[in-house]
């Protein structure tokens, strides 16, 4: 079983399965800014323009109404 | 030209009536990909003994009056991310040279019970994560990337080594490489085609589909691949399934007179190739000359597409293969451990926000649809034709002054389909080299449809474009 991390750099390495500081992180740079870049949009995502849809509750009763 | 090489309709049939076997036609595409595929390198494992044996026992029922399947004799290929009784399955990657599955894919499965033939498997980029397909050759410009991530599969059926092959698309990986090497190909609706056996690359874009010689056979081959798989948890019900399969197991013809297509103005679809503009708008005029009417409208969610798809597809990714590359991570490639790895690092909050965009862009486009009376969206298959093998680190001058990796734009164009998970077909511009197609986006399980249109649009440009080049 895997251990508590005793503090909060140990549970980031946790949550990133050990990965950070990679080197690969450095050699694909110019790939990552390019996604970088178009995930910074999303901080624009109108979310008062939209209801939120509990679909799944739906699709629940929806089953059940079958049974 | 040879019967195998005639559409699927026209072969099976031959192979019914006895006019050729469905070991003949096997036999020649083992000689085929004998003669071909020491340039191509399509293919990444063949069992010619199996597949003749698999033959033999078609001829045999048809000689005896046993029932044979719709595709009776067919020889296709599979990408290497299915399971396929008998064939190795290495998902494109070091990490899995000697893995052999135990039983076939739901989609091996059917296709198999349909009387079709397994001839082999065929090259992904590794676990389906880039626009190309390396080493595969494109046979329409052997000089040209094939385009991925299915490239093993289009560069077979482009070169008649196969009649079709089965693909998957995540993010364009069944339209990029159709595109590219001039040939057919559908993503389905999600949901439609199940994925039980497949190595998953994102549990909620990832779709299986057909790619073909033209558009008829994708229907026929769709007809044989959806319906419910009790493997895939995101397969969509019976209700919604059965009725599609119905409607294609026969032809539709649909005329283009009045027909809506939609034109999305946005830089989503931006064509960054200039040649490729001009092919583009003489398909719309063709179109247009025949009946179809070209409407143009404004998707202004389409901004969010490209963060919505990367928020939603790495972390996915990055979630299935995590435990691979903890424990064996030196086996995959750099490149696509990179990606994975720098995947774990996106924010909680983007992810969030990435499906707050995708139920807003699928909302925008059901109302597009729904306010215009669209028949289809019409948009380009790719910004640009396929680059040449040795310049796939280049990038495309956009619009607005910034530049993308052109690997990058190939999937871009693609993605809104993904996200909505409505169907989407890409058709060949005919004679056009190196190739491009236009993409066809129709409504969500009407599949039929949206292939019908897209049947309509290749008998136009096969009649008015032969002669366009760029």
């Amino acid at each position: 079983m895997t251990q508590p991390p005793e503090n909060i750099r140990e549970w980031l390495d946790a949550a990133t399965a050990g990965m950070l500081g990679s080197e690969r992180l450095d050699a694909y740079a110019d790939a990552h800014l390019y996604i970088g870049q178009r995930l910074l949009r999303l901080w624009d995502v109108p979310i008062e323009a939209f209801a939120p849809t509990d679909v799944f509750s739906a699709e629940w009763a929806e089953e059940d109404e079958k049974q | 030209m040879s019967p195998r090489l005639a559409g699927i309709a026209a072969v099976t049939q031959a192979v019914k009536r006895g006019t050729t076997s469905a070991v003949e036609l096997t036999s020649e595409s083992l000689r085929a990909i004998d003669e071909l595929d020491g340039e191509l390198l399509a293919f990444t494992a063949r069992d010619d003994a199996a597949a003749l044996r698999e033959a033999a026992e078609i001829d045999r029922r048809i000689r005896e009056g046993d029932p044979v399947g719709p595709l009776a004799g067919l020889p296709l290929a599979v990408k290497d991310l299915y399971d396929s009784f008998g064939l190795p399955t290495s998902y494109g990657s070091a990490a899995f040279p000697e893995f052999m599955p135990s039983s076939d894919s739901t989609a091996v499965a059917r296709l198999r019970s349909s009387g079709a033939i397994v001839v082999g498997k065929t090259r992904t980029a590794e676990f389906a994560w880039s626009t190309t397909t390396p080493p595969t050759k494109n046979p329409a410009a052997l000089d040209r990337i094939p385009g991925g991530s299915s490239g093993g599969s289009a560069s077979a059926v482009a070169s008649g080594m196969v009649n079709a092959a089965l693909g998957t698309d995540t993010g364009g990986s069944i339209r990029i490489p159709a595109a590219m090497c001039g040939i057919a190909g559908i993503k389905p609706t999600y949901g439609a085609v199940g994925r039980g056996g497949i190595l998953p690359a994102n549990w909620s874009l990832d779709t299986a589909g057909p790619l073909a010689g033209c558009v008829d056979d994708l229907r026929l081959l769709l007809a044989v691949l959806v319906g419910h798989d009790r493997r895939d948890v995101a397969s969509a019900p019976r209700r919604l399934l059965e009725p599609l399969v119905a409607r294609l197991q026969t032809a539709t013809e649909i005329s283009l007179q009045g027909l809506r297509l939609g034109l999305v103005q946005e830089p989503l679809f931006e064509i960054t190739d200039e040649a490729a503009r001009g092919a583009h708008q003489a398909a719309i005029e063709a179109l247009a000359a025949e009946g179809a009417e070209p409407i143009l409208v404004v998707l202004p969610e389409t901004d969010f597409v490209e963060g919505a798809l990367l928020a939603i597809d790495l972390p996915e990714g990055a979630a299935i293969h995590t435990r691979l590359l903890r424990e064996r991570g030196d086996e995959v490639s750099d490149e696509i451990r990179g990606l994975l790895e720098f995947a774990h690092l996106i924010p909680g909050a983007l992810v969030a926000l990435g499906q707050r965009a995708r139920h807003l862009i699928r909302e925008r486009t059901r109302r597009l649809f729904a306010e215009h009376q669209l028949d289809a969206l019409l948009v380009p298959a790719a910004p640009g034709p396929p680059v040449r093998v040795d310049s796939s680190d280049a990038v495309s001058l956009r619009a607005d002054g910034t530049t993308e990796p052109t690997l990058w734009g190939y999937a871009r164009i693609c993605w809104l389909a993904n996200l909505t998970g409505q169907p989407a077909v890409v058709v060949p511009l005919p004679a056009v080299r190196p190739p491009l197609g236009v993409q066809l986006i129709g409504r969500p399980f009407a599949d039929d449809v949206v292939l019908a249109i897209a049947s309509a649009v290749e008998r136009v440009f096969e009649q008015k474009l032969r002669l366009v080049a760029t």
